[in-house]
């Protein structure tokens, strides 16, 4: 059977880097006997798919992944079994069977952040929101393979809100995700820098929930509509 | 009680790489309220997260003082050099993994000491942590500093800086010594009314009750206990039985990729080999096996209790497991029913190991490595390297016919009675290699040949039958570095050269032999900046020769110079089992190039049999002799 479960990540497991956090599931998955299906061939993979990367440094409620295993389990069970098997600040919070034949990493288009952050001066809210969302372009340099590129992250802020209060703050942004056109948090809290001239120290990062897109609406992952 | 635990935010550790090295939280890490034990225990390792969470006997002394109750025994590691930065410029101290408590607040500070090079980094530790540096500086308030390991067999150029040294296997001398701890804390005495006590536990010894007098040459005069009292020579400690000594099985799973991420079984200590040069093979001495039965308890239990997707057997040379063959084969049963890959280093190559090594390791058929040492059958009959050149040529055939196009050759330089011929034999060796791959037909033979030659540069060390050569000089290891690429420029482009830093073989050469003189080197050259002298990129040679420089010390003294048999060695007063007289026995034999059997084959009388167990119980010891 296929089965999705969203996991979240605490304060004390947030820096590790995506690989290591593949590498933990899979070493889960056989602490807790739960018998993931492997790929053939020569050095065999199990089948584990990860809806989007998770960079270090970010903690998360909302992350999910996609397991093939040998045997049918209640979602119930699956649950309890694999969290007997992670370390603390790592969990699992549901589980699904899933139908559809739909990539994980496909569905993915957006994911929400909280940003708490610090600046050198007081800020006013509306200001930033004005400087920000009144814009066409936003360019910030991206770093690909071959070196760093220009990338226009305004059409990938899709909603903003958030408090300043003095020195202090916080985004609860909607941005572009998935396999395309991913916005790093600090790439967005870069072009904020750039739109008001003023820097902003990023205090935490914090992924809430990502979202897939069906019926003109932002949807989270946890919709039935990506079963 | 005040909580003085360091608190590291995202501002410290999203400044670092790899913060994971810091933060601890790993799968089977030890949970205890450090309130409710006696005695806390700081196991340091000398070098980075990833390097010392790849080290056996941390894993195994972790578990032993783990299981009491009364002990809670917390890991730390050397800050990488952007953490160490950090933690001065903020004043954080050194702490420990499990609890971030400071180490000076711990009972006693355990350091392993696995290679000369990491030295500057347990004194920079001991300063992180706020402990002063010099045993003879630290007071009641402090913890005890001790250390253990393979280097502590000639533990003198660190005798200012440890209070206490552990001489050989600890697992039984550390829950000794813990025992110790408690009775004294608990007396209420002084410092040094410890060390005392401790110094009666077979297996410790405590540099400070000890004096050294040297001659006008710069040689030992003698070494003697200050004290009544104080054992005249300390014997090293060896576990008797390997079946019944308590083996970890639930370790502590690393979040981060480290050097060896992999369960590690170990299958014996020991080797019957007598390698002349190699000094495991004669402190690890005798051979003792686990039973295949308890192997793959502990192997099952392992794989169940950590997830990984590996495991490796850990031995000196696997192949000479006395039950390899079935043994392997009820493991791979367990591992395959699981999809676990197994490991098989040091395997020797014939057509047993191939196909083991095909059922084993469902991987790419990448390199293949052979340590044939020495270039001709001479030099390898000297340092009783027992194989010979056809044994070579027939293993790499079998792997070429294998599949395999990818091996390694290593070899050392400067070893005793090596002439300009033995130079040229390893690149005739090489050569060879090439033409055994060329003299299979194309169809039978995977594509693309690629020979990796390494030459390490020899280092004598204590307890070895060449504890008494004089290191080649760095231009001496230079020249028959340069001899070889210029031979191999020539040689076919399938085979690359590599060579060892003959700076660094030169130190260690120092450290491995040197005495208590060397330690004020050691402090020097950390005060100038030196540490991570293992890593390439940190290795300063010339602020070490400095150091040499302002001690007035001449570290040729110590690397190059050949002693007599009869001069008092910095070890002397240290028993690692093996007697004088077979050392300086072995020594002869080598010079005449005659070869020694193997402990399986025959007694040879090394002295080892005194402990009673392990091989020395089923090969008779009447070798004398020979």
């Amino acid at each position: 059977m296929k089965i999705r479960f969203q996991f979240e990540r605490g304060e004390e497991l947030k820096y590790i880097g995506h690989l290591d956090v593949m590498r933990l599931f899979e070493r889960a998955f056989k602490r807790a006997e739960i018998p993931v299906t492997h790929s053939r061939g020569f050095n065999p993979r199990p089948h584990i798919v990860f809806a989007q990367p998770m960079p270090l440094g970010l903690s998360s409620t909302g992350e999910f992944a996609d397991a093939e295993l040998d045997e049918d389990y209640e979602p119930g069970v699956f649950i309890e079994r694999l969290n007997s098997a992670l370390p603390a600040g790592i969990k699992v919070t549901d589980a699904k069977a899933v139908k559809s034949g739909k990539n994980i990493m496909a569905i993915v288009e957006a994911a929400r952040y909280r940003i708490d952050f610090r600046t050198m001066r007081g800020l006013n809210i509306n200001d930033i929101f004005s400087e920000v969302l009144n814009r066409k372009n936003i360019i910030v340099l991206k770093k690909t393979k071959s070196g760093e590129k220009e990338f226009d992250i305004r059409p990938l802020i899709f909603e903003l809100t958030g408090e300043t209060d003095k020195e202090t703050g916080y985004f609860n942004v909607l941005l572009g995700a998935g396999q395309e056109d991913n916005v790093r948090p600090e790439l967005f809290i870069a072009g904020v820098s750039a739109c008001i001239n003023t820097d902003i120290e990023i205090m935490r990062m914090h992924r809430i929930m990502l979202y897939g897109r069906a019926e003109n609406k932002w949807l989270p992952l946890t919709d039935k509509r990506f079963l | 009680m005040k909580d003085m635990r360091v608190q590291l935010d995202d501002r410290i550790l999203l400044n670092v790489e790899k913060p994971a090295r810091y933060t601890g939280g790993e799968w089977n890490m030890v949970v205890k309220n450090p309130e409710n034990v006696d005695v806390r225990f700081a196991f340091c390792f000398p070098d980075v997260y990833e390097v010392g969470m790849s080290h056996l006997g941390m894993k195994i002394l972790y578990h032993v003082l783990n299981k009491r109750s009364d002990t809670y025994c917390e890991r730390v590691f050397a800050p990488w050099v952007d953490m160490e930065k950090i933690m001065r410029e903020k004043g954080i101290p050194l702490f420990a993994l499990e609890t971030k408590t400071p180490v000076n607040e711990f009972d006693i500070v355990g350091f392993t000491l696995q290679y000369e090079m990491s030295y500057t980094n347990v004194l920079n530790m001991l300063d992180l942590a706020g402990i002063p540096i010099l045993s003879e500086q630290r007071d009641k308030s402090h913890p005890f500093v001790i250390a253990g390991g393979p280097c502590a067999c000639n533990p003198e150029p660190l005798a200012d800086f440890i209070d206490l040294f552990v001489i050989g296997e600890g697992e039984e001398v550390i829950l000794e010594i813990i025992d110790v701890y408690k009775e004294w804390k608990k007396s209420g005495s002084c410092r040094t009314e410890f060390l005392r006590m401790a110094s009666g536990i077979p297996g410790v010894y405590v540099p400070s009750f000890y004096k050294v007098s040297y001659r006008e040459d710069g040689t030992i005069s003698e070494i003697k206990p200050v004290y009544p009292g104080i054992p005249e020579r300390v014997t090293k400690r060896i576990i008797k039985d390997m079946d019944k000594v308590d083996f970890p099985d639930d370790i502590v799973v690393p979040f981060i990729g480290t050097v060896h991420d992999r369960i590690m079984l170990e299958m014996f200590r020991g080797c019957i080999r007598g390698c002349r040069f190699c000094q495991a093979g004669f402190i690890y001495r005798p051979v003792r096996e686990k039973s295949p039965e308890v192997l793959l308890k502990q192997a099952k239990s392992a794989i169940e209790k950590t997830g990984y997707e590996e495991i490796s057997l850990v031995s000196l040379s696997t192949s000479d497991y006395s039950c390899l063959m079935d043994f392997t084969g009820e493991l791979l049963k367990l591992t395959e029913e699981r999809k676990i890959n197994l490991a098989l280093p040091s395997l020797r190559i014939d057509n047993f190991s191939i196909e083991l090594m095909e059922r084993a390791q469902k991987v790419r058929k990448s390199g293949l490595t052979f340590a044939p040492e020495a270039g001709t059958q001479r030099l390898r009959d000297v340092i009783n390297k027992g194989i010979t050149e056809e044994d070579i040529v027939n293993s790499v055939r079998i792997a070429f016919e294998g599949g395999w196009n990818s091996v390694k050759l290593y070899f050392m330089v400067g070893l005793p009675t090596e002439t300009e011929e033995d130079i040229e034999g390893i690149a005739k060796l090489a050569g060879k290699v090439v033409d055994v791959y060329y003299g299979i037909p194309r169809e039978k033979r995977a594509k693309g040949l690629n020979v990796t030659v390494s030459t390490a540069c020899f280092v004598p060390k204590p307890f070895t039958p060449f504890q008494w050569f004089g290191q080649d000089t760095i231009e001496q290891f230079h020249n028959k570095q340069m001899l070889l690429k210029e031979k191999f420029a020539k040689a076919s482009k399938a085979i690359t050269y590599n060579w060892h830093d003959a700076r660094v073989s030169f130190l260690e050469a120092v450290f491995a032999r040197g005495d208590r003189r060397t330690g004020r080197v050691l402090l020097r050259a950390w005060q100038n900046g030196c540490r991570f002298d293992a890593w390439n990129e940190f290795f300063k040679f010339e602020t070490w020769m400095r150091a040499f420089d302002e001690e007035g010390t001449d570290p040729a003294f110590y690397a190059n110079r050949t002693r007599d048999f009869s001069e008092v060695l910095p070890w002397s007063h240290i028993d690692m089992g093996v007697s004088q007289r077979f050392l300086i026995r072995e020594c002869e034999r080598a010079y005449r190039g005659i070869v020694t059997p193997n402990c399986r084959m025959q007694c040879t009388g090394c002295g080892i049999s005194a402990f009673g167990t392990g091989i020395c119980k089923t090969v008779s010891a009447k070798g004398e002799e020979i």
